[in-house]
C-alpha cells in the first residue's frame, strides 16, 4: 500500500478558444520588415504571447508578407502556424517554437516581406501543445453528479437517478511571467492564467490535465511508469492575485468544466505475453477479424 | 389513534392497475348553486345544482421492466391520430391508504389536457388532467 503526496502531481494546461476564426485584412501598411512586426485589427486580450495560431489567406493568395524562410517548405504558402509574440502596441511578431514567442526577441522573429496589395486573411487560434503549469503548488478538481428526485406516490423512501455530471476546481501557482529559461518550452507561466480570465473576445476556455500520479515517481518498479490524470476543457471563472511584501506573490484561479471529465490512466500491464523463442509474436489476421496493436513507445 | 396521510400513502389506480410513478394527483369536486332567492329575502337562497369532478396528476415518462409505460397509456387517450370517441373514458381511482383501508374515490373520466417536455436535468414527466362524467363510482375519502 502507498501514500501519495502532492508533491508527484502536476497541471497541464493546453491553451484554447471558443472562438472559431477571425476575419481580418492586412494591408501593406500594416507589415513593419524591418522590425519583423505586423498587425491587423484585432480586439486588445483576442491573442497572447505564446499562443500558436493559424492564419489562412481568405480569398486564396499566398500570404507573401512572410518570408519563405518562415515556412517549413522553404516556400510561400496561403496557410501555416505560428507561435506570436505581442508586444505593448498591439504589433505581433510570429516565431516558430514557443520559448522564442514568449521571450519575444526581435532577431528570432519570423522575417516578413513587403507586400503591395491587400491580404484577407482568417486567424484561427490552435494551440495544440500542452504545457505543464509552471510553479503550479495547489490544484483542486471536484466532480459533481446531479441526482433527480424520481420518488412517486407510495414509496416509502427516495428515489433518485443518476443526471448531468459538473465539475469545478482550482489552482494556486507562483506568479510568474516567464516560465524558468530551462523549462521554457514545456512551461506555462501562471500570469498565462490572469490573462485568460479577462480575454473577451475568444472566451477563458483552456483545456487541462490534472495528474494525480506522473510517471517515474514511484518506488515500486512495476509500475513507476504509471500515469493517472483528470482530462477537462475548463473556463476560468475568477482569476485573483494576492501581493503583500511577506508573501511570495501568487495567483489563483477558479474554474469550471465544460463537456466530459475523464479520468484516465496509463499503466503498465500486469500480465505480457511470453515466448520461447526470440522471435517476433505473429498475428495472423482473416478478413473478417479486426485486431488493434499500438506501439508501446510513441 | 390519530393518522396523517402523506405522499406514501396516495395511489393512483387506472382501472385496477397501480400506476407506478405518479408523483402527485389532485382532485377539485365542485357544486353548482342556483339562486332561488326571490322579493322579500333578506338572506340569498341557493339551491343545489349540478356536481363536477375534476383533477390532475404528474407521472413520471417511465418504462417499467415489463415495458409498459403509465404516462402513456394516459396520454394516448388524448394524443392520438384518430378522433376521441365517447367511449375513450378512463376509470380513475385516487386513493389514500393506510395498508387496510382504502380512501378511495373512484371516477369514470375524460382525460383533457395532457402536456409532456424533456428539459436538460430534468425528468421526463407528463402532466395529465381529466374531467369527470357521471356520479362518482367510489366516494370513501
Amino acid at each position: 500500500m502507498s501514500v501519495y503526496l502532492g508533491s508527484y502531481g502536476l497541471v497541464e494546461l493546453r491553451r484554447s478558444s471558443e472562438l472559431a476564426e477571425k476575419a481580418s485584412v492586412i494591408n501593406p501598411g500594416d507589415v513593419n520588415t524591418a522590425r519583423r512586426r505586423f498587425s491587423f485589427d484585432f480586439d486588445a486580450g483576442f491573442l497572447h504571447s505564446g499562443d500558436q495560431i493559424e492564419i489562412r489567406s481568405t480569398n486564396g493568395a499566398n500570404l507573401a508578407f512572410v518570408d519563405a524562410s518562415g515556412w517549413v517548405v522553404n516556400a510561400v504558402q496561403d496557410a501555416g502556424h505560428w507561435y506570436v509574440h505581442i508586444d505593448e502596441l498591439g504589433g505581433i511578431r510570429l516565431y516558430d517554437t514557443f520559448d522564442k514567442a514568449i521571450e519575444g526577441l526581435q532577431s528570432q522573429a519570423i522575417v516578413l516581406t513587403s507586400i503591395a496589395v491587400d491580404i484577407p486573411i482568417a486567424v484561427r487560434i490552435v494551440n495544440l501543445v500542452p504545457r505543464i503549469l509552471a510553479q503550479c503548488t495547489y490544484f483542486e478538481l471536484n466532480t459533481t453528479r446531479e441526482a433527480v428526485d424520481t420518488t412517486a406516490l407510495g414509496d416509502e423512501f427516495r428515489s433518485q437517478y443518476s443526471s448531468l455530471i459538473s465539475g469545478s476546481g482550482n489552482f494556486r501557482a507562483y506568479w510568474e511571467y516567464l516560465p524558468s529559461y530551462a523549462k521554457q518550452s514545456t512551461a506555462e507561466s501562471a500570469n498565462y492564467l490572469l490573462q485568460l480570465a479577462i480575454r473577451t473576445e475568444v472566451g477563458s476556455k483552456f483545456g487541462a490535465k490534472f495528474y494525480l500520479k506522473v510517471g517515474g515517481e514511484d518506488g515500486t518498479k512495476t509500475s513507476i511508469d504509471d500515469e493517472i490524470w483528470y482530462e477537462i476543457d475548463g473556463i476560468i471563472t475568477q482569476a485573483g492575485v494576492n501581493f503583500s511584501p511577506d508573501n511570495a506573490v501568487e495567483i489563483s484561479a477558479d474554474f469550471v468544466t465544460t463537456g466530459a471529465i475523464r479520468l484516465l490512466a496509463k499503466t503498465t500491464p500486469a500480465n505480457k505475453v511470453l515466448q520461447e523463442n526470440t522471435g517476433d509474436i505473429r498475428l495472423e489476421q482473416d478478413s473478417s477479424a479486426s485486431l488493434l496493436q499500438q506501439e508501446e513507445t510513441p | 389513534m390519530a393518522r396523517i396521510y402523506t405522499g406514501r400513502d396516495g395511489r393512483l389506480l387506472l382501472g385496477s392497475d397501480t400506476l407506478v410513478k405518479v408523483t402527485a394527483w389532485t382532485l377539485q369536486a365542485d357544486l353548482e348553486t342556483l339562486e332561488c332567492t326571490t322579493l322579500g329575502d333578506s338572506q340569498r337562497n341557493y339551491v343545489p345544482g349540478v356536481q363536477g369532478f375534476s383533477g390532475s396528476a404528474t407521472l413520471l415518462y417511465y418504462l417499467d421492466n415489463d415495458n409498459t409505460n403509465d404516462a402513456s397509456t394516459l396520454i394516448r387517450k388524448l394524443v392520438r391520430t384518430s378522433a376521441v370517441e365517447a367511449t375513450d373514458t378512463v376509470t380513475l381511482t385516487l386513493r389514500l391508504t393506510d395498508g387496510t383501508i382504502n380512501n378511495d374515490v373512484k371516477l369514470t373520466a375524460y382525460i383533457t389536457s395532457a402536456s409532456i417536455g424533456a428539459s436538460v436535468g430534468e425528468v421526463v414527466s407528463a402532466q395529465i388532467s381529466f374531467q369527470g362524467t357521471g356520479a362518482l363510482t367510489t366516494a370513501s375519502l
